[in-house]
């Protein structure tokens, strides 16, 4: 078979490289390089001239990568304008599980791609029966010190696919519809029109939105604000790769809020802050119900991740009695008066409220009951 | 990209064509092994940061002077013939953030993995005390002279999996976690006294799965089950009152979910949850209200969360959803005394239960144009228990009702995007005054506030021509809080982002984003104790956070062996607090200012096929106005910084590649 393909191949190359200058050739020993089609299954739109040979008569009928590839890789080589065979080195090109796809599970049996039958007036070859997104924009990170293995690189400017993207997503949730999917039709990503390949990209070994280093230069393609975020000085280590998005969120839908990987906002949040749940003797009762009224977990210009400064933040619930009330200031003094460091500086109203997600002192105590001690 | 694709194309393959006249062989099992067979890489340098620097180095383990090893490995292997794959990977091995996986799988059967990770989180404040026992359970106030101390703490999780496909649709899936958080952290008694916060915890978290599904219905139940354990109960000060530390707990909840389909465009899902967790942990100490006996909490609260919700496309225009949510979190907790009672509160503990209601309509037409129109409903109850005596003003409900309309195009190859409004109102049950004194009812807390809140959202996705994409997002949303006397206001927010990528070349390719955002709260309080409203002590703040970001980027290939790169990030970010108050013009708050810059460069050459050399650069600098530690002094001679920091990282490492 590799005899047969070799001698096919070699044919083929020979014969177009007669026909480009010698000067367009790239170094002889120049590695295959992995080109943005290759990554993202985008049709490039001007492969016309090369996309419109028609299969040779006597091409060979031998599967490549994939069950049944061979109609589509006597065209589709590494060195066409569409590559293809990348999808060897994943999951999806493991043949020996008999549960991967085949080309056409994904793009469809394509018959007027394959035999090239234009309507009237159609100039270039039809576009095969399913056709994707190349899924983000933007460059690859090298925000981190860590080395992003090959492949992991974005695809570059181009055009959108017109096929709509339930019809894109249908071939994926043939296989990918239960466990943590189970929620995806009715998720904001589905009912905003997200496909599958505006995240994944299924060609490549590497999906960069599934590598915790590159994940957030995904989401960051539509969420913007949070990508600001996450660069002030108060932030999770997403920068880092040590927290990804998908450690808090399940773009693919939850029962929850916000796409939570857990039910609620706190049960997410405690599966890493644990310390945060008590019960305790005593409660603060925000921290029962949500952290986010009180912290921002994509980044702040406030230590520990909070959404104003306290005393300012406090103020906004508690009520004007005792030294609750007063004016933050600047003058000399550590204890609670109006316009003194006390109440301002340093932790602020933490300074003695220390232990403000609960306390659970039992001693007949007030600090006890007022989270100080 | 396309626009150069049909030129790339033919130099690769007149690249190709002249290789395959030279040297015939070559295309053969070694290219196609390249092509098609999974890539290991191994990457091993030496790296020199120029200064300490705990910004820098807050979370990525390179916070000292000095050199680092760069190690990272990833060798994957797969047996065609058995689809079985090998996996070994670890990422910055040589150093305090390393990462390191090993797996096994044949997939389509089974598979299993053990990872470890490791975040380290060095606190970029230093702080200067003479506090002694720093990280432990047992810290003595002035024991040795004055020093500078760096606080840190570390994460160090292990991982372990296993997934078994038992029958074709049939899955099992166990996830264990065990993560030890170790260290210190910023903690204090008072304005006197700083201490640390000493931390020794180990989060535990096991999950298991039994999963079906078919064509027509999944289904998923399982078990998850958490535990903490905290290894100091206490902190004990040498002098003073001892303060409580986070006690253990654990929590275990059983679930179901699952998906059907009713028709090939009808489809339902569900999930079914109830939890229990508990927190029983022995008290430091015995309870010191007369005939409390209890040794400790006896802590329970109970979640029972159902959920359901149906989507249907009943017409490749129209598609409509409908989901329904209850969530029941139930504090069984016992009431018992703990304290003496006295104004503002009855001494007892102080368990919160909570029930939230949630519905969600929503219905989607596709016009003609491909412009789909989107209107929804979204809808929220919640009721909370109430406290004999409270703190705050209280509300036992709040009801949210929101609605949404949204014009959404993106089926263009060149133009897409959405305008959405949104309104939403919420309000609720009467208030409970705080320390049952209506008269002293004067703040209506933020998240119980009536509050009326816009919001506007746009955004573009456009490629004007072949080589350019451009995408803006903006919104502005405003917030009005109904509150009856003082509290929180009014508060805005705007942002707005624009995004290009453009190809210059098939080789060069450029990157810019920026960013602006605003938001705004507008508060007021006021001093004095007597609690009833004295518009003579009344004052404002006009909090506001601006924060800016500009980033720009480059990758190139300027020859066929060499890749380079270059990011420069700007951000400034800007507090303002505008206090309307009677202050002398010492006290005023300044604005802050922070400011961080980071230039990243690297260029990669292959020296051959399989291995390559990879140079970094990377330039940080942060600068910061902050004065919440300026010219502060605990009463015990503690003093702590915020430094501005600047540090350029240089690294060199050699790649290998093999297949």
């Amino acid at each position: 078979m590799k005899i047969a393909m070799r001698t096919w191949l070699m044919a083929g190359l020979v014969l177009t490289g007669l026909l480009i200058p010698p000067g367009a050739a790239l170094a002889a020993d120049a590695p295959p390089k992995a080109t943005v089609a290759q990554q993202t299954d985008t049709p490039p739109k001007d492969a016309a001239p090369k996309a419109d040979t028609a299969p040779k008569a006597d091409a060979p009928k031998t599967d490549m990568v994939l069950k049944g590839d061979a109609v589509c890789t006597r065209c589709h080589d590494e060195s066409e304008a569409y590559p293809v065979l990348s999808i060897a080195k994943t999951r999806h090109g493991t043949v020996a599980d008999s549960r991967t796809p085949t080309c056409t599970s994904c793009h469809g049996e394509s018959k007027r791609h394959v035999e090239n039958l234009r309507k009237e007036g159609e100039k270039d070859r039809p576009k095969p029966d399913r056709t994707f997104d190349g899924p983000l924009r933007g460059l690859a990170s090298s925000r981190a010190v860590a080395y992003v293995p090959p492949g992991n690189v974005p695809p570059e400017v181009g055009k959108r696919s017109t096929v709509p993207v339930a019809e894109r997503n249908a071939p994926c949730l043939t296989c990918h519809q239960g466990g943590k999917r189970v929620h995806w039709q009715g998720s904001t990503h589905e009912t905003r029109d997200v496909a599958c390949t505006s995240c994944h990209q299924v060609h490549v070994q590497h999906d960069r939105v599934r590598d915790r280093l590159t994940q957030s230069d995904v989401c960051f393609m539509c969420h913007k604000e949070q990508r600001a975020q996450i660069n002030r000085m108060s932030r999770h280590p997403i920068l880092e790769g040590k927290v990804g998005c998908s450690d808090c969120h399940n773009p693919h839908g939850t029962a929850g809020v916000k796409l939570l990987v857990r039910d609620t906002v706190v049960d997410t949040c405690y599966t890493c802050h644990m310390e945060k749940r008590g019960p305790f003797i005593f409660n603060h009762q925000p921290v029962t119900e949500d952290c986010s009224i009180c912290h921002n977990p994509h980044g702040s210009t406030v230590s520990n991740l909070l959404k104003s400064r306290p005393p300012f933040l406090c103020q906004q619930c508690h009520e004007p009695t005792s030294h609750r009330g007063n004016i933050p200031g600047l003058l000399p003094g550590t204890g609670t008066t109006a316009g003194t460091r006390g109440i301002t500086q340093a932790r602020a109203c933490l300074n003695c409220h220390t232990n403000i997600h609960g306390g659970n002192n039992p001693l007949n105590n007030s600090e006890s009951r007022s989270m100080r001690r | 990209m396309s626009r150069h694709a049909p030129l790339r194309s033919a130099r690769w393959l007149a690249g190709a064509a002249l290789l395959a006249a030279a040297a015939p062989a070559l295309a053969d099992d070694d290219e196609i092994k390249q092509l098609t067979k999974p890539e290991s890489s191994a990457r091993l340098g030496f790296g020199y940061l120029s200064d300490d620097d705990r910004r820098f180095g807050q979370y990525t383990g390179m916070k000292d002077q000095g050199g680092h090893l760069l190690l990272d490995l990833d060798y994957l292997k797969r047996d065609d013939a058995t689809g079985t794959w090998t996996r070994f990977f670890g990422r910055n091995v040589g150093l305090d953030s390393r990462e390191l996986r090993g797996e096994y799988e044949k997939q389509g059967n089974w598979r299993a993995f053990i990872d470890f990770s490791q975040i380290p989180r060095n606190e970029p404040v230093i702080v200067n005390t003479g506090l002694t026992g720093i990280g432990t359970a047992r810290q003595t106030l002035n024991g040795t002279a004055l020093r500078d101390v760096e606080l840190d703490t570390r994460r160090d999780r292990v991982g372990l999996g296993f997934d078994k496909q038992l029958m074709p649709g049939l899955d099992f899936q166990a996830r264990y976690t065990t993560e030890d958080k170790t260290g210190a952290r910023l903690f204090g008694r008072g304005t006197a006294e700083f201490l640390t916060d000493p931390i020794d915890y180990r989060s535990q978290q096991l999950e298991a799965t039994l999963g079906y599904g078919n064509e027509k219905y999944q289904l998923q139940g399982g078990y998850y089950g958490t535990a903490f354990s905290n290894k100091n109960s206490v902190l004990d000060v040498a002098t003073g009152a001892d303060i409580a530390l986070p006690p253990d707990s654990e929590s275990h909840q059983l679930f179901l979910s699952g998906g059907y389909a009713f028709t090939p465009t009808t489809r339902g899902n569900f999930k079914a949850a109830y939890s229990r967790a508990t927190q029983n942990d022995a008290f430091f100490t015995a309870p010191t209200f007369p005939g409390n006996t209890q040794t400790n909490l006896n802590g329970r609260v109970d979640t029972t969360l159902l959920q359901a919700g149906v989507t249907s496309r009943p017409t490749r225009e129209l598609s409509l959803l409908g989901n329904v949510r209850y969530e029941d979190r139930d504090d069984k907790t016992p009431r018992v005394q703990f304290l003496s009672p006295s104004t503002g509160r009855d001494g007892f503990n102080t368990p919160f239960s909570r029930t939230t209601t949630s519905a969600k309509g929503e219905a989607a037409y596709l016009l003609p144009s491909d412009v789909r129109l989107i209107g929804g409903i979204d809808y929220e109850k919640r009721k909370r228990s109430v406290l004999t005596v409270r703190q705050v003003s209280w509300r036992e409900e709040n009801d949210e009702t929101t609605l949404r309309l949204e014009a959404r195009r993106s089926l263009s190859e060149t133009l897409n995007g959405s305008v959405a409004v949104l309104y939403s109102d919420r309000d609720g049950s009467s208030y409970l005054p705080a320390n049952n004194n209506a008269a002293i009812d004067l703040i209506d807390p933020v998240h119980f506030a009536d509050r009326k809140r816009s919001k506007l959202r746009m955004s573009m996705d456009w490629t004007p021509m072949e080589a350019l994409s451009l995408q803006l997002l903006a919104d502005v949303s405003s917030d009005r809080y109904d509150t009856r006397q003082l509290g929180p206001d009014e508060g805005k927010a705007s942002s707005i982002a624009l995004d290009a990528n453009y190809a210059v070349t098939d080789a060069w390719q450029l990157l810019g984003w920026m960013s602006f955002d605003d938001n705004r709260i507008d508060q007021a309080t006021q001093t004095g104790a007597n609690g009833t409203l004295v518009p003579a002590q009344t004052w404002q703040a006009h909090l506001r956070n601006k924060g800016q970001a500009y980033g720009l980027g480059a990758r190139g290939k300027p020859m066929s062996k060499l890749d380079v790169g270059a990011d420069v990030q700007y951000g400034k970010d800007s507090n303002a607090y505008n206090l309307i108050a009677v202050l002398p013009p010492a006290a005023l708050l300044p604005d802050i200012d922070t400011k961080r810059t980071t230039l990243r460069l690297f260029g990669q050459y292959a020296m051959q096929k399989n291995l390559s050399v990879r140079l970094d650069v990377i330039h940080d600098r942060f600068k910061t106005s902050d004065w919440t530690w300026t010219n502060w002094v605990y009463a015990d001679g503690s003093t702590a910084r915020n430094p501005n920091t600047s540090s350029t990282f240089l690294g060199i490492s050699v790649i290998y590649r093999m297949w």
